[in-house]
């Protein structure tokens, strides 16, 4: 059967948070056509998110119900999510930067490689996701968390817990301020405030929280950027004796046998850290140095649950936190350990229960005068990711054993820390254990309990960039070393994950990239 | 006082009625959403609103105990088995809903009442609280856990109940004595001050 052919200047594979930032950018700034090819559906609109949210509270029911693939279970992945909008529709919204370090870990901390950019460089790409995102947020003390502009939209304000906590982290002698997030403290591009709902994760019922479906929604209203949804690219495929790519083949998930073309000027792969590098193995692309896949890379945590006499309301607005970067900074010990630091309100441990101390059955007024006395105090919740340095063998490779539906290998992931990462992991926990311990004291609180995750949170990774193609697939603007027309954008191209969430960076990488991808286009007149 | 072991014997044939761990995930099988036949079992108000004065607080009042209870009945009547749930963080596994635990606790109110016949030859609805109270308890007496647990989890109806309603922002409420309303639209702007107090029996925003 012959395929059915598109011509386009620019075709994005993959439709999440770094795909909108750099096709709204494309068709802001440039005369260019864009589609965008996403294997997954579209997701519910907006008017039926109060209900879908409903349904989530009642129920545990997902407020995005078929957002995956059925056959595209993989082994290793830590969420799983293929839709228009992508994994960003689950997000909690949480925006920092990275720090400094970060950029330079090789030569400020002795750790791992530098990144071939600075923070310097990434500056004004971070400022401009926060504009186009609408990020609400606090400039900490500016020798812990530098940036060149102010944020674009007022604080989250502090609810009243998050004020008590405050002063008690603040007679602990540690800087916290208000987490800079993706939800409008003011309407911001007709999305309304926050009203406190409080179920950023997994669903804001009325769309104060930024997710890609708003930069969409815009886009494909207007003429530049269309959407082909439920269609996989399986391949791209350069010309005929060059390294140009010329067409990526897809399929659609509706008529699987009527095979469709995308022919363009430039190609984008959008499509995160597991389906990018997975689509460049599959391809046989920009692999020379046998560096597709490898280093994964991520952030493990350390949380805890601390009792303080102070008297707190949970429920106010739990999804919001405190956060500090001071420990972000370059190592306060020989060794090296980076973190950062939150702290939200929590019901932990202040729960209604059914026994009281006496192992006795609690009913009714039991019950209730139980949980009144034990919420004369209260708790909060503390959690530090941990910098890990990935090791190259940390890496997506394709499995044997497990195909999709098309026959196509599915991809495995394998995470692994470098000697350094591995060898200090535990010291690295007991150093933010101890921390929370002495955070504990300083309010006349305890510790209740501590936990350390296994699992590298925000993953990323298995595209990095690099200087040259012997030390990554891509360069600094996303572009791969192999392919003139061919970029990767976002948390592929990562070299390594800091720690702190990583969303935000993926998207300014997303958007120095498309600043990159427009150069081959006429400029708009502004 | 009633023993478990003699409560536990004289259910003899409704095994159903205690269905640990009914609510297990059905895993990567994916069943057709509402197809239990369990989805129409609908609760007998009456029993659950008699049940519901013994397992509740009693500062909701008569009325609030009624409408604690048609809450409920109508929250599980909504239930849908199949429907796909939440994704757990960190894991890529696909689950949904399991069967309705609501033909479990319709039997369970059921069972109470018969044994109310049994004990004191009236139904359950014409027991005293204090009668009804023991008749709960003996159904509870092999409840070990000290947790509430998510009340589509809860052995036995009246575990679920208490659960249920434990777990609204109405509970809270009642509870800090305050308007915190968790989980509701509340202005940005009021999030700095102290939750107002709540005077009298009222408990703010209710459960349906």
């Amino acid at each position: 059967m012959s395929a059915r052919v598109i011509e386009t200047d620019v075709c994005i594979v993959g439709s999440g948070i770094t795909a909108a930032m750099a096709a709204e950018k494309l068709a802001d700034e440039r005369n260019v056509r864009v589609l965008v090819v996403e294997a997954g559906d579209d997701m519910p609109p907006v008017q039926d998110w109060y209900r879908l949210r409903r349904r989530f509270l009642d129920y545990g029911e997902s407020p995005w119900p078929a957002d995956h693939l059925d056959d595209a279970s993989v082994e290793g992945i830590q969420s799983r999510s293929m839709c228009v909008g992508g994994l960003a529709m689950h997000w909690g919204g949480v925006t920092p930067r990275f720090s400094p370090e970060d950029f330079q870990l090789k030569s400020s901390c002795g750790v791992g490689d530098d990144w071939p950019i600075t923070y310097e460089d990434l500056d004004p790409f971070y400022q401009e996701a926060e504009e186009r995102m609408g990020v609400s947020g606090e400039q900490g003390p500016a020798d812990i968390d530098p940036r060149g502009k102010p944020f674009p939209l007022p604080k989250l304000p502090l609810s009243y817990n998050l004020e008590k906590l405050h002063g008690w982290v603040s007679a602990a002698g540690i800087p916290m301020w208000s987490q800079p997030s993706t939800k409008n403290s003011v309407p911001y591009k007709g999305r309304s405030a926050c009203c406190r709902n409080d179920t950023c994760t997994p669903i804001c019922p009325i769309g104060a929280k930024y997710s890609p479906d708003a930069t969409w929604r815009t886009l494909r209203s207007g003429k530049q950027v269309t959407m082909l949804t439920r269609t996989l690219v399986r391949r791209l495929v350069p010309a005929a004796g060059s390294d140009r790519i010329e067409v990526a083949q897809a399929v659609s998930r509706d008529r699987p046998n009527e095979p469709v073309e995308i022919r363009a000027r430039m190609f984008v792969v959008a499509g995160g850290y597991v389906w990018s590098p997975h689509l460049l193995l599959l391809s046989g692309l920009a692999n020379r140095s046998g560096l597709v896949g490898k280093y994964l890379t991520g952030h493990r945590n350390v949380s805890g649950f601390v009792s303080l006499p102070i008297k707190l309301y949970p429920g106010l607005n739990e999804q919001h936190s405190l956060v500090s970067k001071q420990f972000m900074r370059k190592p306060r010990y020989d060794r090296y350990v980076r973190h950062d630091l939150r702290v939200w309100e929590s019901a932990v441990d202040k729960g209604p229960r059914l026994r009281n101390d006496a192992n006795e059955l609690m009913l009714g007024d039991a019950i209730l005068n139980d949980w009144r006395q034990r919420t004369q105090t209260g708790t909060a919740r503390v959690r530090a990711y941990y910098d890990i340095v990935p090791a190259r063998e940390s890496e997506l490779t394709l499995d044997s054993a497990r195909k999709n539906a098309l026959g196509d290998p599915l991809p495995k992931l394998a995470w692994r820390d470098a000697e350094v990462s591995r060898d200090l992991r535990g010291w690295q926990e007991e150093q933010i254990k101890a921390l929370f311990e002495s955070l504990a004291k300083a309010g006349n609180g305890r510790v209740i309990r501590t936990a350390s995750d296994s699992f590298q949170d925000h993953p990323a990774g298995g595209c990095r960039m690099g200087k040259d193609a012997s030390t990554g697939v891509v360069d600094s603007w996303g572009r791969a070393f192999e392919h003139q027309n061919l970029f990767v954008v976002g948390a592929p191209t990562m070299v390594s994950g800091s720690c702190a969430n990583g969303t935000l960076t993926f998207c300014a990488l997303s958007l120095r990239s498309a600043q990159e991808i427009g150069k081959e286009f006429s400029a708009k007149r502004m | 006082m009633l023993s478990r072991r003699t409560f536990v014997s004289w259910l003899g044939g409704i095994g159903a009625a205690f269905g640990i761990g009914a609510r297990a995930r059905t895993g990567d099988a994916r069943v057709a959403i509402g197809e239990s036949p369990e989805q129409a079992a609908t609760l007998d108000l009456a029993t659950l609103t008699r049940l519901a004065e013994v397992v509740l607080p009693t500062e909701l009042g008569d009325a609030g105990v009624a409408r604690v209870s048609r809450g409920f009945t109508q929250w599980i009547d909504g239930y849908r088995q199949g429907a796909e749930l939440v994704h757990p963080y960190g894991s890529s596994n696909i689950q949904q809903a399991a069967a309705s635990p609501a033909g479990r606790w319709r039997d369970q109110l059921a069972a109470l009442d018969r044994y109310a016949r049994e004990l004191h030859q009236r139904g359950f609805n014409s027991l005293t609280r204090d009668q009804r109270r023991e008749i709960v308890l003996a159904a509870l007496g092999a409840e070990r856990t000290n947790r509430m647990p998510d009340a589509l989890d809860a052995n036995h109806v009246a575990l679920a109940l208490v659960s249920w309603f434990f777990a609204t922002p109405e509970a809270s409420n009642l509870c800090y004595q305050s308007r915190i309303d968790r989980n509701q639209c509340r202005p940005l702007v009021n999030a700095p001050r102290q939750p107002l107090p709540i005077r009298g029996r009222g408990t703010g925003d209710r459960v349906q």
